[in-house]
């Protein structure tokens, strides 16, 4: 068995507004008859709402959707202290090795640069010049100037030259 | 390179093979030039252009060209840091080349004096080693 809820003197008067505005609003439409175009000519012209700028002109920074600069690999603890010893200059020949080659590996991977290409790669991860041989990347970099310094590095291999198999 | 070769006949020193190279490090954008003079040894093992001295990277400086860090290895399998910059190879022994030469990867790190051409400059010319004459010859 159901419940049916007692509906109250002032609810009843409510819901009796409420239809008679819906079928006001109903007879409000029905007032404006629609009018039947025969002409071309005759149907209303709007002025462009951008006249005189240049339509759907997108900026640049809408596209970065909220990147500022553009995204760099991400560094491990230990790659970051070793960035902070050499801006100290305490960083060893040894270290400097190690994070040479941790910089451009994660570097390599987040950027899916194919194994051979040689690349110039700053200390923070960014990519500045690419080439597909040691001589064309250097010619490239010879006269560029940098706002930190930059390392060469032949992708896939353990170093950028000398005695390897 | 011109077309005509010229053949370099070379007898050993101490049972390797040196070469006489000049050259310069050019910057080509105010065209000044450091001057490179050396009697290389030849080492088929190195895969960069000349292998020079640490010093040499102030030479680069000193007329605008910053050598640039990297890794390389050494023939013990070790890796070291050094610095690299293009130079130009004008003369190899008594054959000039044209201007402004070939370019190699110049490679500077060690302060032990004994400069070496690899096979970044050899790959300019052909070599033929006589190993019980003890002589080579090279074909530029």
């Amino acid at each position: 068995m159901a419940i049916i809820p007692e509906i109250f003197e002032d609810n009843r008067q409510e819901l009796s507004a409420e239809k008679q505005e819906s079928e006001t609003s109903f007879s409000l439409s029905l007032e404006n008859p629609i009018k039947l175009v025969s002409d071309v000519n005759e149907i209303p012209r709007t002025k462009p709402a951008l006249e005189g700028r240049v339509p759907f002109q997108i900026e640049e920074e809408k596209l970065r959707f909220g990147f500022n600069s553009q995204p760099k690999p991400w560094f491990s603890p230990a790659l970051l202290q070793k960035l902070d010893k050499i801006k100290k200059g305490l960083l060893k020949s040894k270290e400097l090795v190690d994070l040479i080659e941790g910089i451009a590996k994660i570097c390599a991977d987040f950027y899916q640069v194919d194994s051979g290409q040689v690349i110039a790669v700053k200390f923070d991860g960014h990519i500045v010049e690419s080439a597909d041989t040691e001589i064309d990347l250097l010619l490239k970099i010879q006269g560029k100037k940098f706002d930190m310094p930059i390392f060469v590095w032949q992708v896939g291999s353990e170093s950028f030259s000398g005695w390897r198999t | 390179m011109t077309d005509s070769k010229t053949v370099i006949n070379k007898k050993y020193k101490n049972k390797k093979a040196y070469i006489k190279v000049k050259g310069a490090i050019l910057n080509p954008e105010t065209m000044r030039q450091f001057p490179l003079d050396f009697e290389c040894r030849i080492d088929t093992g190195f895969d960069g252009g000349i292998l020079v001295q640490n010093p040499y990277k102030l030479d680069a400086k000193s007329i605008g060209v910053e050598p640039r860090i990297t890794n390389i290895t050494l023939a013990d399998g070790s890796k070291i840091p050094a610095y690299v910059c293009v130079a130009h190879i004008q003369v190899i022994d008594t054959c000039s080349l044209p201007l402004p030469g070939k370019p190699v990867v110049l490679v500077m790190c060690g302060s032990r004096k004994g400069e070496l051409l690899g096979m970044d400059a050899l790959k300019y010319c052909t070599v033929l080693f006589d190993g019980p004459g003890q002589a080579f010859t090279m074909n530029v």
